[in-house]
């Protein structure tokens, strides 16, 4: 009765100034199939979904849905030939309920019937599996239920054909297991559906068929069964590469900083961290592991001077053997530094707070040492020497120095602040996510990056989402759970499911 | 299946952003917009019943033809120009101060003070220094009340700044209807003139301001472009976030850079007073410090471009000055008139940051994410 | 680049400011005269002629001026809507550039631009209305001029106080610009000539603070009808407080033009001056080489002050006969405008006290100095808001 291709996409090409975004790609979505679209970072995945979803308009190339030659000029349009895309960050309304949200926009009598809304909002939940409460508001939500709200949305306005950019990304393990499920009923339920995603083992455990694209290009499309990781990633780069992280053995590890007891209350009053102690030792890499929100962010940001932390917590950085400590608790950043503490963060939002995006390359590597010229001027020179060698010997793509580094992409934007870090020569470094959002080739450069620091004597800490790379970098890896220390386990023999436990329950209870 | 309406048409006209655009095709757009206020004023002019070409040649006449005219328009220059450099710092760190109108005029009062009451107590350099350093001080406290609101409860300086430019305005009406009415004035509620003291001395017709505010235009460059302190204001403007990243002390900053910025305005208030009214009233800011915004907007803050564009504008308010006179164009209609072209001047932005694909155009679009 | 265009420009500017040099034609008029064709007159203007008030009736003495005089309109330079401030030494310094041997300004505030110029300027000659400054200022170019409106008033005064009586009402309204004597004159002898035929009379004045506000204006003539008043006055410089009037069904009396056309049922009429008279004086004068004198002041003899008709739809009946009478006494010298006995206080804007005008005698308004300068609140007068 219906075609076999919920879409088809023929040699459509786009062009940002003179450079194809997507060049003659081609594509075909089957009802009921979930596709996965992979690709690494700048090869078009998000600009070819966005031609889909009415933002972006193609120069050329034709689209058929449903076996339909078809023009989709604005969201509106896609909407109406049954197309909801679920962007990455979601565009709801905060102080508005789930239902009041779903039905923003929608054109309608002039009176809200909020129990029909909210009865065929709960009916969708129900076909699906997925857990929602209409009348909750948007601020009191998890992330994970303002993305089903988002899906819901484009469910109740009739959406057949569903793209999710990148949906797991602020998920934890659980809730993407979640996730799979309802996309799982979804397509048996006959939808055709398109997720956009780094993370190969998701690839695989969820989706029918992946799809490629490289540089922009289509590079083929294959059954989920059988393909593997290693012939996936080969598609994807285009050769061959390895998928070992390397784990040297600590050399003479010596204890750098020692963080006792840190505790910290967040704006609401609310207990963030509860005393959290460590000691990061010279010549290691120390995982951090954890549910996001669990106080990773604050305690790398406290250490920092950054953020606010009791007068009794205390963190003693050691700068070399002789046993002699600084104390960094209460002190702002700058005076950390003058103290000659040695420390580099490279934080979680890189462009809101590691760099300024409007800056040019020169002016970023200038923000750690403005204040070294004379009489109150700034000296250019050395940061510009820096820009010049950190985009050298990092790869770093970029029309040159003078760039603003919100117009490089999130890889290149992620060495520039790597670099910078690094090239401070730090004692300690610390790293929030530092591989977040960047495709493998960029993430396994800055895994070697961090290797070749810790074979230097510095001592790395390291927040990461991902278990599996946990697992294969770290040397220990410290868990947190809601703000205290659940654990601290060795990186070599520990499990994935010993420690996803230790995120969700305290070590005692995990003990019991 | 869901409904397929859809008709094969591309887009009659779609809006998209340019990444960059080349310096010759921006400057090409501005004198088109320019050539297109001009022929809209033209109309209008043409309704009031003149000859555009005439009026548009007074105007420019009217500002530059005779020295009188020169001096008149660099009187409106100096100050403006003034405005909009105090006004360049607080806008790089992204703090609205809209209120550089009252700034002025509390350098204003600060500086009359001392030029009413305090002229027979000091020599004339003495006097002159003494009013200089009050109105900087007065303008740079009056910004600073703001300015410490927002650094340390975060209150909206937009606002704010605002307000406060209506209290100093009463203060100076206060002052003109009561404690300083000038007592030889028969009751009419005016406020002396200084004595030839408290007055600055002109160079080339036109009093010493206008070679204060170059050399602040020069200071102002090189304080945003090659200072630490410059560097600062960018960070805080572009992300608070970044700036405690690195450690700076935002609060600090934010109040040192407004105090900075009330205190150029302070400057310009004892620059007006001193230089060219030799007197307070209410109009002793004349709207300079809103104008200044246009400038400082128009100029994209860069302290150079606002020279050009504050000339431009003194030329607008002198010429339609001019053409009030010349052919009795009501005082409304001129303001129209000018009106008109920094509409299209304004407007003209739009065009150089994005563009207009209409259908059928070949496609060279911008990525914008 | 822009960088260079920019420190050139500025180059240029200041370059043409100094190649400009003093250039100023030194008009001479010491005692030789003027040949008329190369005369050149300029004024400054508050506002424009269209506020139909006070400029549009100055503006009208000029063109009668020009027509008796047989002089081509090119010879006047009008700078219209110059304020009292900076932007009057501006105007000032620009007529002066275009050749005018006399300047007039007709604003009190632009007393002070008009004392510097003639300072600096001393073969200009320039007269000032309604100013004070010249009789004190020792300056052979600078003299005050005005006309003796007070008497006018006075008989417009009479006009409300006839219409009160017919109203059987007690109270008038005042919209006055500011408390200063040109304004305080005006509206005491506007009070006595309404006292003169309706005894119990007393009159609500509220400031505005400004010359010309129309909106201001329309609000305070507002706030005086809702307080009871059913004939207000003004100085003020639009029609907005007739128009008011109108609107509430009571009456007003106009100031410096006839405001029938513009509230036919509210206006009763208008006391207004013919500024000609001064124009024509003062403009034969530089032309035949005469000084001008410092302080010039005429009034309803010589034609320099009259009433515009009366609206004689809505004025009460005999009221054309009270004020022909009444002036004819003025003119003869038997009525004083502000005869005693008279009880007033002083304001405090520098000379303090009260005044007291016993029985027979009477107060000489505008003989020291053409500027009024009677600034005494008497008893039935009540100042609102102060």
């Amino acid at each position: 009765m219906n075609p076999v291709n919920a879409i088809e996409l023929c040699d459509i090409t786009k062009t940002f100034n003179d450079i194809p975004a997507n060049n003659k790609v081609c594509l075909q979505i089957r009802w009921g199939e979930i596709l996965s679209l992979l690709g690494e970072n700048g090869s078009g995945k998000t600009t070819l979904m966005n031609i889909l979803a009415g933002i972006y308009f193609p120069d050329s190339g034709t689209v058929y849905i449903n076996g339909n030659e078809v023009t989709i000029r604005s969201p509106k349009d896609a909407y109406d030939l049954g197309i909801g895309m679920i962007h990455q960050h979601f565009k709801l309304v905060d102080n508005m309920t789930a239902a009041e949200n779903i039905v923003l926009g929608l054109k309608g009598k002039g009176r809200l019937d909020r129990k029909a809304i909210s009865a065929k909002v709960r009916e969708i939940g129900e076909k699906y599996g997925f857990n929602v409460n209409p009348d909750k508001k948007i601020y009191d939500m998890s992330v994970s239920e303002k993305q089903t709200v988002e899906i819901i949305k484009v469910l109740y306005r009739g959406a057949n054909i569903l793209i999710l950019d990148e949906p797991t990304a602020v998920l934890t393990a659980q809730e993407a297991e979640k996730l799979f499920d309802v996309l799982k009923n979804m397509r048996d339920d006959g939808k055709a559906i398109i997720i956009i995603t780094h993370k190969l083992q998701e690839v695989m455990a969820v989706s029918d068929r992946v799809a490629v694209l490289r540089k922009g290009e289509y590079a083929g499309t294959v059954n989920t069964k059988e393909a593997t990781v290693q012939s996936l990633t080969e598609m994807m780069v285009g050769r061959t590469v390895s998928l070992n992280i390397e784990r040297p053995e600590p050399v003479d590890p010596v204890p750098r900083m020692v963080v006792k007891g840190i505790t910290s209350y967040n704006e609401e009053g609310y207990k963030i961290l509860d005393n959290v102690s460590f000691t990061a030792y010279g010549g290691e890499i120390l995982g951090i592991a954890g549910i996001s929100g669990c106080g990773q962010k604050e305690l790398l940001e406290g250490i920092a001077g950054i953020y606010p932390v009791t007068p009794d917590s205390s963190v003693e950085y050691y700068p070399d053997d002789t046993g002699k400590a600084t104390e960094l608790v209460g002190k702002r950043p700058m005076q950390i530094r003058k103290l000659g503490v040695a420390l580099s963060f490279v934080p979680e939002d890189r462009l809101g707070m590691g760099l300024v995006g409007s800056m040019d390359i020169t002016d970023n590597m200038m923000l750690r040492s403005y204040l070294k010229g004379k009489l109150g001027f700034t000296d250019r020179n050395p940061p510009k020497k820096l820009a010049e060698n950190v985009v050298e010997q990092l790869n770093v793509v970029t029309p040159g120095i003078t760039t603003p580094v919100s117009k490089l992409s999130g890889g290149n934007v992620q060495k520039v602040l790597v670099g910078r870090e690094i090239a401070a020569a730090p004692k300690v470094l610390m790293t929030a996510y530092a591989v977040r959002g960047l495709d493998i080739n960029t993430s396994y450069t800055i895994y070697s990056l961090l290797n070749e620091q810790k074979k230097a004597g510095v001592a790395v800490i390291y927040v990461g989402e991902d278990l599996d790379v946990l697992l294969e970098l770290c040397d220990r890896i410290l868990v947190l759970c809601g703000g205290k220390v659940s654990g601290i386990v060795d990186g070599r023999s520990a499990t994935k499911e010993q420690i996803g436990l230790m995120m969700t329950s305290l070590g005692e209870e995990v003990k019991k | 299946m869901s409904v397929l309406k859809n008709d094969r048409r591309i887009p009659f006209l779609r809006i998209a952003k340019r990444a960059e655009i080349s310096r010759r095709k921006a400057w090409a757009i501005r004198i088109a917009a320019i050539l297109l206020s001009l022929i809209t004023g033209g109309l209008l002019i043409i309704a009031l019943g003149h000859n555009p070409f005439s009026v548009y040649r007074d105007m420019v006449t009217g500002s530059f033809s005779t020295r009188t005219a020169l001096i008149a328009t660099a009187k409106i220059a100096v100050p403006l120009l003034g405005a909009a450099i105090s006004i360049a710092p607080a806008f790089k760190m992204k703090f609205w101060n809209i209120g550089t109108e009252g700034q002025i005029l509390a350098g204003a009062i600060a500086a009359s003070y001392f030029a009413l009451f305090q002229h027979e107590n000091m020599s004339r350099p003495v006097l002159l220094l003494v009013m200089f350093l009050a109105a900087v001080l007065v303008g740079g406290l009056w910004a600073l009340i703001p300015a410490v609101f927002k650094a340390k409860w975060g209150t909206n300086e937009t606002l704010f700044t605002l307000m406060m430019n209506y209290i100093v305005l009463n203060i100076v009406t206060y002052l003109r209807t009561g404690p300083w009415k000038n007592p030889s004035s028969s009751g009419f509620p005016k406020i002396a003139m200084f004595d030839d003291s408290a007055r600055l001395p002109n160079l080339f017709g036109v009093h010493i301001g206008w070679i204060v505010v170059l050399g602040l235009t020069i200071f102002m460059y090189i304080y945003m472009k090659h200072t630490q302190h410059g560097y600062e204001i960018a960070v805080v403007g572009e992300s608070e976030n970044t700036a405690r990243y690195v450690g700076m002390h935002v609060p600090v900053i934010i109040t040192r850079t407004i105090f900075i910025s009330g205190a150029i305005a302070g400057l310009v208030g004892f620059l007006i007073v001193s230089g060219s009214s030799y007197t307070l009233t209410d109009n002793t800011a004349g709207g300079y410090g809103f104008t200044a915004i246009t400038v400082a907007w128009l100029a994209k803050l860069d302290p150079f471009a606002m020279i050009i564009i504050s000339i431009f504008l003194a030329v607008l308010k002198k010429g339609s000055n001019t053409i009030q006179t010349n052919f009795k164009i009501p005082a409304s209609a001129s303001e129209v008139l000018t009106g008109i072209i920094l509409f299209f001047m304004l407007g003209c932005e739009f065009f150089i940051n994005y563009r207009l694909i209409f259908r059928n155009t070949k496609i060279v679009e911008v990525q914008h994410d | 680049m822009k960088k260079l265009l920019s420190l050139l420009l500025i180059a240029a500017m200041v370059l043409s400011l100094a190649a400009c040099g003093t250039t100023n034609a030194g008009n001479n008029s010491d005692g030789k005269g003027i040949a008329k064709e190369d005369l050149k007159i300029g004024f400054i203007h508050i506002s424009d002629p269209s506020d139909m008030g006070y400029t549009y009736n100055h503006d009208l003495g000029t063109w009668a001026m020009v027509e008796k005089l047989g002089l081509k309109e090119e010879q006047i330079i009008n700078k219209y809507n110059i304020g009292e401030d900076e932007g009057c030494a501006t105007a000032i310094d620009e007529l002066i550039e275009a050749g005018c041997q006399i300047i007039f300004a007709t604003s009190f505030g632009h007393g002070d631009y008009m004392k510097e110029a003639a300072k600096n300027n001393p073969s200009i000659q320039f007269c000032h209305a309604t100013g004070d400054a010249a009789v004190t200022a020792e300056l052979s170019n600078f003299q005050n001029y005005f006309t003796s409106i007070y008497e006018a008033r006075y008989l417009a005064g009479i006009a409300a106080g006839m219409k009160l009586k017919e109203l059987n009402e007690t109270k008038l309204g005042y919209v006055a610009a500011f408390e200063c004597a040109e304004v305080v004159s005006g509206l005491t002898a506007f009070y006595l000539g309404a006292r003169s035929v309706k005894p119990d009379v007393t009159m609500d004045v509220i400031y505005t603070n400004s010359w010309h506000d129309p909106i201001v204006e329309a609000q305070v003539a507002q706030t005086l009808i809702d307080g009871g008043c059913k004939v207000i006055s003004q100085h003020s410089d639009s029609t907005a407080p007739a128009t008011t009037a109108a609107a509430n069904g009571v009456f007003q009396v106009g100031y410096n033009a006839d405001m029938i056309p513009a509230a036919p049922t509210a206006s009763l009429i208008s006391a207004r001056s013919d500024w000609s008279i001064y124009l024509i004086f003062a403009v034969e004068s530089i032309l035949e080489g005469k000084d001008i004198p410092t302080d010039w002041c005429q009034g309803l003899s010589e034609g320099a002050v009259y009433l515009s008709p009366l609206n004689t739809d809505i004025a009460a009946p005999g009221t054309q006969e009270a004020i022909d009478e009444a002036a004819k006494k003025i003119k003869s010298g038997d009525l004083h405008v502000f005869a005693g006995p008279l009880k007033g206080k002083g304001y405090n804007w520098g000379t303090e006290g009260s005044i007291e005008v016993k029985e027979g005698e009477w107060f000489e308004e505008s003989k020291e100095k053409s500027a009024p300068y009677w600034y005494y609140i008497i008893d039935g007068v009540n100042v609102l808001g102060k």
